[in-house]
C-alpha cells in the first residue's frame, strides 16, 4: 500500500508538487497522467525515497519513510522496483549483467538460479539474445525494457513505471502492459505507471489520477475518468492543443 | 559595500559547505569501510585499475626524476667536491618528497580524474540513484573500492617510484657523472634510514585518502550535463592536487618532530 499526503517539493525558487494526496491500495495499478514537466517523475522520485520532499508524508506499507536517513532506507527500498524514464542502466555492465544485478549483488544465489531467472525476465521483455550488448549498443525502446526487467527481477512488492511504453512499437508496448497487467494480477504487484499513452493507461488502470498544477486535479476508474466534466482533463486524454498554428 | 562582501560571502558559503560535504562523505566511508560487507569483485578491479594500470607513468617519471635530480645535485656537490654525497642525497629527497609527491599528483590526474568523470557521469545518468533504488548504498558499493583500491596502490606505486628512481640515478650518475660506483651506493645505505622511506609511504597513505575521498565526493555532488561532469572532473584534480600539496607541507613538519630526519 502506498499513501501520498499532502506532499510538496521543488527546486530553487520553484514549486513542482504543491500538495499532492493520493493512495494505491495493495494489488492496485494506478495510473497517473499529466503535461511533461509537471513533476509525475520527481513524484516517483520521491515515492522511492531518492529525494526529500520538502513537506508531506509518505507512507509504504504503514510506515512513514520521509524522516528515515539513507543507511535505514537502503534495505527498505528492496519492496520498490523502479522504472527510470531514461531506463538508468550501468552502461559499464551488459544487458544481462544489469539485469541480474539485484540477484548477484545479494550473494545469497547461485549462478545458475540466476541465469535461469535472469533469461526468464529478459524474454517476458522481449529481449531473448541480447543480454551480451552493453546499453550503448541497444535501441532507447529495448533499454527501457532492460531497466523494467532489473526492476522486476527480484520480486518488489511494489513497482514504479515511468513512462514504460515511451518510445516502443505498438505491438511490444502492448506486450508490456500485459506484463503490468501479470505482475498486478498473478504476484499482486502495486503499481504507479506514469504515462502519456491512453492506450497503456485504460489497459492497465485500476485507477487514473490527473496531475496539473501540482496537485492531483482528479482521480477515478477509467471509464470515470472518460467522462469527466472537466475540460482540462478531458483535453488531455483527447490530446487537444489550444495552441492555434497558423499555417 | 555588498557588492565588495557578497561575492567573499559566497565563496567562503561554497569552501564551508563544499568542506563539510567532503566531511560527511568521509566519516560515511570510514563507517562502511568498518561496518559493511566489502563487495570484493569491485575492491579487485579497482585495485587492478588503479594500482596495476598506473604503474607504467609512475615509473616513468620516477626515472626521469631520479635521473634529473641525480644530476643536477652532483653539478652543486661536485663545486664542493662532495660527489659521494650524491648518492644519499637522492635517495632521501626521493623516499620523503619526490616519490610520494609526483606519484600523489599523477595519480591526481589520472586516478582522480576517472573517478570523478565516472561517478559524475553515473549521478547525471541516474545511474547512481538506480544503485539506490536497488538497495545497495553507493558509498558501499563505488566509493570504498576505489578507497581501498588507491589505498593499497599508492604506497605500493610510491615504493616503485622510490625504487625506479634510484636505478635511474645511480645509472645517470656512474655511467654518465662518473660517480664511483661503489661510494654512491655505500654512502647511500649509510645514510638512507628506514624512516626516510616510511615517512615516504605515510605520505602516500595520506595522499590517497585525500585523492579519493576528493574525487568521490566531486563525482557523487556533481551538477547536471556534460558540462558539470567535465567541471567536477577539473575540480577534482585541482582540489585534490592543491590539497596534497598543502598536506605535504605539514606532514614534513609534523614528521620532522617525530621521525627526526
Ligand atoms: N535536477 C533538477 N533541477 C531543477 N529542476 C528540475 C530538476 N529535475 C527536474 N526539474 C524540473 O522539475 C519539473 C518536473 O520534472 P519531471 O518530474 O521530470 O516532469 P515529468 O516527468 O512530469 O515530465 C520540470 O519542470 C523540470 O524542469
Ligand atoms: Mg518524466
Amino acid at each position: 500500500m502506498i499513501q501520498v499526503e499532502d506532499l510538496h517539493h521543488g527546486f530553487k525558487g520553484t514549486d513542482i508538487l504543491r500538495g499532492v494526496n493520493l493512495r494505491v491500495e495493495s494489488a492496485e495499478t494506478l495510473v497517473i497522467i499529466g503535461r511533461s514537466g509537471g513533476g509525475k517523475s520527481q513524484l516517483l522520485r520521491l515515492i522511492a525515497s531518492l529525494a526529500k520532499p520538502r513537506r508531506g508524508r509518505i507512507f509504504i506499507d504503514r510506515q512513514d519513510w520521509v524522516p528515515l536517513e539513507e543507511r535505514t532506507l537502503t534495505p527498505l527500498r528492496k519492496k520498490i522496483g523502479i522504472l527510470f524514464q531514461n531506463a538508468a542502466l550501468f552502461d559499464s555492465m551488459t544487458v544481462y549483467e544489469n539485469v541480474a544485478f539485484p540477484l548477484a549483488i545479494s550473494g545469497r544465489n547461485s549462478k545458475r538460479d540466476i541465469r535461469g531467472r535472469v533469461e526468464e525476465a529478459l524474454k517476458l521483455v522481449s529481449l531473448e539474445g541480447h543480454g551480451h550488448k552493453k546499453p550503448g549498443e541497444i535501441s532507447g525502446g529495448m533499454r527501457k525494457r532492460a531497466g523494467l526487467a532489473r526492476a522486476i527481477i527480484d520480486r518488489p512488492s511494489i513497482v514504479l513505471y515511468d513512462e514504460p511504453t515511451a518510445g516502443l512499437d505498438p505491438v511490444i508496448a502492448d506486450s508490456i502492459n500485459n506484463l503490468i497487467l501479470k505482475l498486478s494480477e498473478q504476484f499482486h504487484v502495486t503499481s504507479i505507471v506514469v504515462t502519456h499513452d491512453m492506450v497503456s493507461a485504460y489497459k492497465v488502470a485500476d485507477r487514473i489520477g490527473m496531475l496539473y498544477e501540482g496537485k492531483i486535479l482528479e482521480s477515478g476508474t477509467p471509464a470515470e475518468i472518460q467522462n469527466s466534466q472537466n475540460p482540462v482533463v478531458q483535453k488531455f486524454i483527447q490530446g487537444r492543443s489550444d495552441v492555434l498554428v497558423d499555417i | 559595500m555588498n557588492m565588495l562582501l557578497d561575492p567573499i560571502a559566497n565563496t567562503a558559503f561554497r569552501f564551508l559547505s563544499e568542506l563539510g560535504e567532503w566531511w560527511s562523505l568521509t566519516l560515511e566511508t570510514l563507517r562502511s569501510l568498518f561496518t559493511r560487507r566489502p563487495y570484493f569483485r569491485e575492491i579487485f578491479t579497482q585495485i587492478y585499475l588503479i594500482g596495476a594500470r598506473s604503474q607504467m607513468v609512475v615509473c616513468f617519471t620516477g626515472a626521469f626524476i631520479g635521473m634529473v635530480f641525480c644530476a643536477q645535485i652532483f653539478y652543486q656537490f661536485h663545486k664542493v667536491q662532495m660527489d659521494s654525497g650524491t648518492g644519499p642525497a637522492v635517495s632521501i629527497a626521493l623516499a620523503r618528497e619526490l616519490a610520494p609527491i609526483i606519484t600523489g599528483l599523477i595519480l591526481a590526474g589520472r586516478v582522480g580524474a576517472a573517478i570523478a568523470a565516472e561517478l559524475g557521469t553515473m549521478r547525471v545518468t541516474e545511474q547512481v540513484d538506480a544503485l539506490r533504488a536497488l538497495a545497495v548504498h553507493p558509498v558501499d558499493y563505488l566509493v570504498v573500492p576505489r578507497t581501498i583500491g588507491l589505498v593499497v596502490s599508492m604506497p605500493m606505486l610510491t615504493a616503485e617510484a622510490i625504487l625506479v628512481g634510484i636505478v635511474a640515478a645511480y645509472l645517470v650518475g656512474t655511467q654518465l657523472l662518473g660517480i664511483d660506483g661503489g661510494y654512491f651506493l655505500n654512502n647511500m645505505e649509510k645514510y638512507t634510514k628506514y624512516k626516510d622511506v616510511v615517512a615516504g609511504l605515510m605520505k602516500a597513505l595520506a595522499f590517497a585518502w585525500i585523492i579519493v575521498t576528493v574525487s568521490c565526493n566531486k563525482g557523487l555532488t556533481c551538477e547536471e550535463g556534460a558540462e558539470g561532469v567535465g567541471k567536477a572532473t577539473m575540480e577534482a584534480v585541482v582540489v585534490s592536487s592543491v590539497a596534497i600539496l598543502i598536506a605535504n607541507f605539514f606532514i614534513t613538519i609534523i614528521f620532522s618532530k617525530l621521525l627526526t630526519p
